[in-house]
């Protein structure tokens, strides 16, 4: 077995054990599930980049997949995606990854923190866990920052999934430690890399479970996944989780080796905005009301795939990118297309 | 629930000097100088007898019959780039892409050796001889019958929706070879007919945009040696289930109408607005998946596997993707479609628009094409 693929079972094997019905509903209540992190951080499944050190991008950024899309297909309530995104960006700028879980800014315009003789002010808005977080990664005056939250400001807030996002204010605090020069925009492709596998991910998860409703569910006498009408929504929404997991994995591919990474995160990022509602909606219709209550799981993962979709970048937003590249391109756009590795 | 396998991971190295070979032809060759939206349903021999005279046609196959033992993928580079710059290529479409594989696969060496290399010159052309009038996505019910009669097959009955039939060479014929009334697939057989054959006769049928491509082929006492028979009798049905693989998974199915979004960039360059950027950025970011999926599964039928149900999947998405670029450009754009224009722009905007409504039933309909990715997810 592959490293990679011992990964991604150990993974899922910690999630299995760990994310109990009790622990669900207890974060769902905004409780921490502190037990299940220990152990995912214990088996050192939290900071892939830290595991694989040595080995090449392609590897790492497959390894931190494994992991990510062992907590996405569960709805795990845990900054295990971030954490990872975090321990890539500290590594790469030389600074020691602390322990705990962290947490990053949105690498959106209108985020702007200021930098003066050594210390940050300013304010992130909706910050992943930043309640729980002992590190937050930002950009202060283009330099990469690692902020605590703790001491600063912190005002609460959820997305539609019950996740912590939080808003921090920072007033002339000191950083943990500062990287070099930081280019945002790169930063913000990673995470809409990551957010696109997420959504890809859970998605799947929600397709395999409306399949197996649709089996057992019986009306009119007959399972009614024997319905066309049933049948064609559900081989619709299999081709949409299949490109969003294909263009994830594009993005990561591009992300390695350093080569038409916007034009790819933004893709995968859109793809995947696209391919969740889809899938969130067939879901949804072909479950009828069960799915729509508290008591039945669909919801963890279609809340979470409606809460991504907005965040490091709409599809709007990284579809309008695409465009203005092929746009301010002189080439043709086959040769941007055929333009690979 | 079965998941699809796709792998993006490719060899890049092993496509490029192939797409520069390939992209050195097209650019001097005299039929790209009308580049065509829906390229692989315009018919130009002389076009497909210099792909072949260049080593572009049966890429993959072993030299002895004519092939070049390229691999798979540096085939589907050829593909796409033959899509991409909208080139003239339905004459060796078909025989390239699944007659010659499939006559690989289940031919005898004697049909093997005569027919591959002529079709791998460009010269020999093949038609799909599966729909009939009253057997369109109920392939199983075809009623065409060839009857052994001594050294021979004798056929009779109706072919419908043969795309070139009036200039193709062959056709492979899917037909019943058994009158029992309970084997219904198990009946079926695969018989290469040539298509100057004495008692065949092909009447033309013109499709909405104007063109001829379609035929009806009626077969009257058709008379063939017995070695015409592809494969085994009464195999018909599951050689015709490994030929749509091929089928349905290639390029064409969401780079055939390529051009006119190339035509359209253009356009936007030159007048901006927002509007046209988000809507180019929406059609690639459907396109670059898709190409990735494609590409996996030509690394996979050139190990020899047969991934219906992944092909299935590509197909539904990549004719949704091709209807929507002719609908989407239409709904943006100013300049009228005209199908007679000199401006390229309009002229590719009225083949894509008048095609589109194509896309979703050639290669298998929508929704038989759902119906098969039910299956595979466990609907049914």
């Amino acid at each position: 077995m592959s490293d990679i693929a011992l990964i991604e079972e150990s993974a899922r094997r910690v999630i299995a054990d760990g994310l109990t019905s009790t622990v669900v509903e207890a974060s769902e209540q905004g409780t921490w599930a502190g037990a299940l992190w220990d152990k995912l951080e214990e088996q050192g499944l939290l900071q892939p980049a830290a595991v694989a050190e040595g080995s090449d991008a392609r590897e790492v950024l497959e390894m931190e997949a494994a992991v990510v899309r062992a907590a996405a297909e569960t709805a795990t309530p845990l900054p295990v995606a971030e954490t990872a995104l975090v321990g890539w960006f500290l590594a790469r700028s030389g600074i020691e990854v602390p322990s705990g879980a962290l947490s990053l800014a949105s690498f959106n315009r209108t985020e702007n923190l200021s930098f003066t003789n050594g210390r940050v002010s300013g304010r992130l808005d909706r910050v992943p866990w930043a309640r729980n977080a002992m590190g937050i990664v930002a950009v202060a005056d283009r330099k990469l920052v690692l902020m605590d939250p703790r001491g600063s400001k912190i005002t609460y807030g959820l997305n539609m999934a019950g996740e912590p996002r939080d808003a921090v204010e920072f007033d002339s605090a000191t950083p943990i430690a500062v990287g070099g020069a930081a280019d945002t925009e790169q930063m913000l492709c990673r995470c809409a890399a990551v957010r696109a596998l997420q959504i890809a991910e859970a998605s799947a998860r929600v397709l395999e479970m409306t399949v197996e409703y649709a089996v057992q569910r019986k009306q009119f006498g007959k399972p009614i996944g024997s319905f066309q009408a049933i049948q064609h929504q559900l081989a619709a929404a299999a081709s949409e989780v299949a490109s969003a997991r294909v263009a994830a994995q594009q993005a990561r591919l591009a992300l390695a080796a350093e080569n038409n990474v916007l034009f790819a995160c933004g893709i995968a990022k859109a793809r995947a905005n696209d391919a969740g509602g889809a899938v969130a909606r067939a879901s949804h219709q072909v479950h009828g009301a069960i799915g729509f209550t508290q008591e039945y799981a669909l919801h963890r993962f279609t809340r979470r795939i409606q809460s991504w979709r907005a965040e490091y970048g709409s599809s709007a937003f990284w579809n309008r990118r695409v465009g203005e590249l092929i746009l301010k391109s002189k080439r043709s756009v086959w040769s941007i297309i055929s333009a690979e590795g | 629930m079965k998941t699809p396998n796709f792998d993006a991971r490719m060899n890049y190295s092993e496509m490029e000097r192939v797409r520069e070979e390939i992209r050195e032809f097209l650019a001097t060759d005299p039929a790209l100088a009308t580049p065509r939206a829906d390229s692989w349903s315009h018919f130009d021999a002389a076009f497909s007898k210099r792909l072949g005279q260049a080593g572009y046609i049966g890429m993959t196959w072993p030299k002895k019959y004519g092939g070049h033992e390229r691999s798979s993928i540096q085939r589907y580079v050829v593909v796409e780039e033959l899509l991409a710059a909208g080139a003239p290529a339905a004459a060796h479409w078909i025989a390239d892409r699944q007659t010659g594989p499939q006559l690989l696969r289940f031919g005898t060496e004697e049909q093997k050796l005569k027919i591959l290399p002529a079709i791998a010159r460009g010269e020999c052309y093949c038609s799909i001889g599966m729909s009939e009038p009253d057997s369109g996505s109920d392939l199983a019910s075809v009623r065409t019958r060839a009857v052994r009669s001594g050294d021979k097959w004798v056929i009779n009955g109706r072919k419908i929706w043969t795309t070139y039939a009036h200039h193709n060479h062959y056709i492979l014929l899917l037909c019943r070879t058994s009158d029992d009334p309970t084997a219904r697939q198990q009946g079926l057989s695969q018989i290469l007919v040539p298509l100057d054959s004495a008692g065949l006769t092909t009447r033309p049928i013109m499709n909405m945009a104007g063109g001829h491509d379609f035929n009806e082929v009626l077969f009257e006492d058709v008379q063939v040696p017995a070695d015409s028979l592809l494969g085994k009798e009464g195999a018909g049905w599951t050689q015709v289930m490994s030929e749509l693989a091929f089928e349905r998974s290639g390029p064409e199915r969401f780079l055939s109408s390529f051009v006119l979004l190339e035509a359209f960039v253009e356009i936007v360059r030159r007048e901006p607005s927002d509007e046209a950027m988000t809507l180019i950025g929406s059609l690639i970011s459907r396109l670059v998946p898709l190409r990735g999926m494609s590409m996996s599964i030509a690394v996979q039928l050139g190990r020899g596997e047969l991934p219906n149900f992944e092909a299935a999947l590509v197909k539904e998405m990549g004719s949704l993707l091709e209807q929507d670029l002719a609908e989407k450009i239409l709904g943006e754009i100013v300049p009228e479609a005209d199908p007679t224009s000199e401006d390229k722009f309009k002229r590719l905007l009225s083949e894509a628009v008048l095609h589109a409504p194509s896309f979703s039933l050639r290669g298998g309909t929508r929704e038989i094409l759902r119906g098969i990715i039910a299956r595979e997810l466990g609907l049914r």
